[in-house]
């Protein structure tokens, strides 16, 4: 019986070792072509393939059939559509619902705006990646009002800048405002090169519509999502306090509840009371001093491109802690900039990273400048640098299922969240959530285990959030955190909080 | 009773206690609905009818947060795995599919008939069983009916279309033994008519994590 006991026991402790840690196992012949197939085209490797690559006996010729296949990946259209999808995502916009009816390739919302032409034709033209933001010119449809329900036609949008069909109104605000001996259909628009006032997918109808600008924010939101998409710079609201903010207020800031029945000008004379509480504020300053340079390069663009451009500035501080201050002439002179940053090199490296091999594998600081150097290399080049990080070790990896190590990663991924606060350039009190152990940023003035209590005391994880006091409201710039990721947090410290490798950090 | 603790050891890394699991590649929303919706183009194609359309739409569309697009406004998806919301509207889509496609079956000509099965149900018994005059009755026949060896295949051919071959099922890790797994599959198919089998295999390899992660 004994014996039998023992045995048992040896078997739960191997079986927990296993799934403790199993290691990555690496991909080869059908399992790795199945692996690019989904990646790049959503689906699975076609049966007649999945037989002819297990018919083939040599590693080398395999390779040569993945290569091959992954040369017809690239060029077909649901490999364009993915990516295209996966810039709308990047991006933020809506996402168009996918009828039925698309299913079968006909055009839909994904290539009958300005800004999915561009999208699909970063792959189908294996377009340098920089021309997201520095494209000049645009394939214009008359679908675009129906079915994306933008505010403005792309024809009402570049109608402002150069000579296309108009409507008596001013803006082509569906078809009937085109006269009928107009010849409709696509249209390729081709700005100068030089021309400031145009930027890729910044100047189409979905970004401006996607972030609207009011007098109020002053295309901050503009100018937030572009760090956030370019520089991975991403920024919360961080709104003060005051009472004499009415909930209405707040809905007016968010222009998709503007319906409070409060006028502009009525919130301005509120917030200019708060300016003072605002400007003097570390936390609001170290994100303002950001945006405000960069939104005023919209500054004539409200719900099209200006006729005009503005000037403005790219003002960050770099990863050395360095102010970057380049004035800009226009929204494309920004965009110019932007693409001559170390940050955005980083930055697009990172996404495209994330996007095929996964943000959960770490990519160290050697990798990522082998990356870069990659990624210049091919002169920016879409389809080239996918084909590259396909057909890499770190693709062909596959973890199996380890709990300790997702769940340290899961809760790594929330802490991202909470770090967007609490950051340095803040001045909220706490460590770098993100850097774990959890003290090690501050050379362990509270050690893990006052963090962990610290955790669960401002969570209210005894009571599942029910009195927490992080994060803050959403008013004042925070979240509300779901049972789902509060039971999370809460396993994560019972487990004794893994970190992303799956070692246990606290102990008692 | 060996065989049922075997089944229960084997069943225990089946996908529907493994949507948490992360460190695995998740398909995109849109992957899923182009992947789902690979299983049945023909018919949709066909444009079943506006009514079926409408349904078909509002089940499987409707909700795109649970298949993880972006939610306008967190400007993000809503969970970073599929969730049972997830599992809800995969098993409803499934569901109207297969009712509209049952419809369909039965109202539209009959030379479509076959091409929508094809991706449904192996060629080789469709071959083998398939007549146009037939059809109706050979569908809602007992599944059982079929001979064994149809019934092994009917079942091997479903899981390769939809997991892939027994390679690409294994290096995934929760199925090691893929004879067992059909052999389970098989079992449950007991009782049910032939679109039943066939919209059961689905059901269950739909949420799979074979199916939902690369």
């Amino acid at each position: 019986m004994k014996n039998l006991i023992k045995k048992i026991i040896f078997t739960q402790f191997i079986a927990v070792w296993v799934m403790n840690f199993a290691v990555a196992q690496s991909l080869t012949g059908v399992n790795l072509l199945n692996k690019i197939s989904v990646s790049l085209t959503g689906v699975m490797l076609s049966r007649q393939d999945q037989q002819t690559i297990q018919a083939m006996t040599s590693a080398e010729e395999q390779k040569k059939f993945i290569a091959v296949k992954v040369e017809q990946y690239l060029k077909s259209t649901e490999y364009s559509n993915k990516m295209t999808f996966r810039m709308e995502e990047l991006f933020q916009f809506q996402p168009a619902k996918i009828a039925t009816y698309d299913l079968a390739y006909k055009p839909t919302i994904r290539t009958a705006t300005a800004s999915n032409y561009l999208f699909d034709s970063m792959t189908t033209q294996n377009r340098s990646w920089d021309d997201l933001l520095t494209a000049k010119s645009y394939v214009i449809n008359e679908r675009a009002l129906n079915i994306s329900k933008e505010p403005v036609t792309d024809y009402g949008f570049y109608g402002n800048l150069m000579s296309l069909p108009t409507a008596t109104s001013g803006y082509v605000r569906s078809m009937e405002d085109i006269p009928e001996d107009v010849e409709f259909t696509r249209k390729l628009i081709q700005f100068p090169a030089d021309d400031v006032r145009i930027a890729g997918a910044l100047t189409t109808p979905r970004f401006f519509a996607r972030y609207a600008t009011t007098g109020i924010n002053k295309n901050r939101r503009r100018a937030a999502a572009i760090f956030k998409i370019f520089l991975c710079d991403s920024m919360s609201a961080a709104i003060p306090k005051s009472a004499t903010i009415e909930d209405s207020v707040y809905s007016m800031l968010y222009p998709s509840k503007a319906s409070a029945g409060i006028t502009e000008e009525e919130v301005k004379a509120v917030l200019n009371k708060n300016d003072s509480i605002h400007g003097t504020r570390a936390d609001c300053r170290s994100c303002h001093y950001k945006l405000d340079p960069m939104g005023e390069v919209f500054k004539f663009s409200t719900t099209i491109v200006a006729s005009k451009p503005a000037k403005g500035a790219l003002a960050y501080k770099n990863k050395d802690g360095q102010l970057i201050d380049i004035p800009v002439n226009g929204i494309g002179e920004l965009a110019q900039a932007i693409t001559q940053q170390p940050a955005y090199l980083d930055c697009q490296v990172k996404t495209f990273w994330n996007w095929f091999v996964g943000q959960d594998k770490i990519l160290t600081p050697e990798r990522l400048n082998e990356l870069k150097t990659v990624f210049n290399q091919m002169g920016r080049k879409t389809n080239d640098f996918v084909k590259y990080l396909v057909l890499q070790d770190e693709f062909a990896q596959r973890e199996l299922p380890n709990e300790l190590r997702d769940l340290g990663r899961n809760t790594k991924q929330y802490m991202r969240r909470c770090q967007s606060c609490h950051n340095e350039a803040g001045d909220y009190f706490g460590t770098d959530l993100t850097v774990w152990p959890l003290g090690s940023k501050d050379n362990n003035k509270y050690d893990t285990n006052y963090w962990k209590n610290k955790i669960v005391e401002m969570l209210d994880l005894d009571h599942m959030g029910l009195a927490r006091k992080m994060p803050p409201s959403p008013l004042v710039g925070g979240f509300i955190p779901t049972r789902q990721e509060l039971e999370l947090i809460k396993l994560w410290i019972e487990k004794g909080m893994p970190d992303e490798t799956g070692k246990v950090q606290v102990t008692k | 009773m060996k065989s049922a603790v075997w089944l229960l050891v084997l069943c225990s890394g089946f996908a529907h206690a493994e949507f948490e699991t992360t460190g695995t590649r998740y398909i995109s929303g849109y992957d899923f609905q182009n992947k789902y919706f690979s299983y049945f183009r023909e018919a949709i194609e066909q444009k079943i009818d506006y009514q079926g359309y409408n349904e078909l739409e509002k089940a499987c569309f409707d909700n795109t947060a649970a298949f993880g697009f972006n939610v306008a406004a967190i400007g993000r998806p809503e969970s970073t795995t599929p969730t049972l919301a997830s599992v809800d509207v995969i098993l409803r889509c499934l569901r109207v599919t297969f009712n509209e496609l049952d419809r369909y079956l039965y109202n539209k000509d009959l030379m479509g008939r076959k091409r929508n099965l094809e991706r449904l149900i192996d060629s080789v018994i469709l071959e083998k069983y398939y007549t146009q005059q037939n059809i109706s009755t050979w569908l809602t026949s007992s599944f059982v009916a079929l001979a064994v060896e149809d019934q092994k295949l009917f079942v091997a051919t479903s899981v390769e279309n939809i997991l892939g071959s027994d390679e690409v099922i294994k290096s995934f890790g929760h199925i090691s033994d893929v004879d067992a797994y059909r052999e389970h599959l098989l079992k449950k198919l007991t009782g049910k008519t032939i679109i039943g089998a066939t919209q059961y295999i689905f059901e269950q390899l739909f949420l799979r994590d074979e199916f939902l992660t690369y």
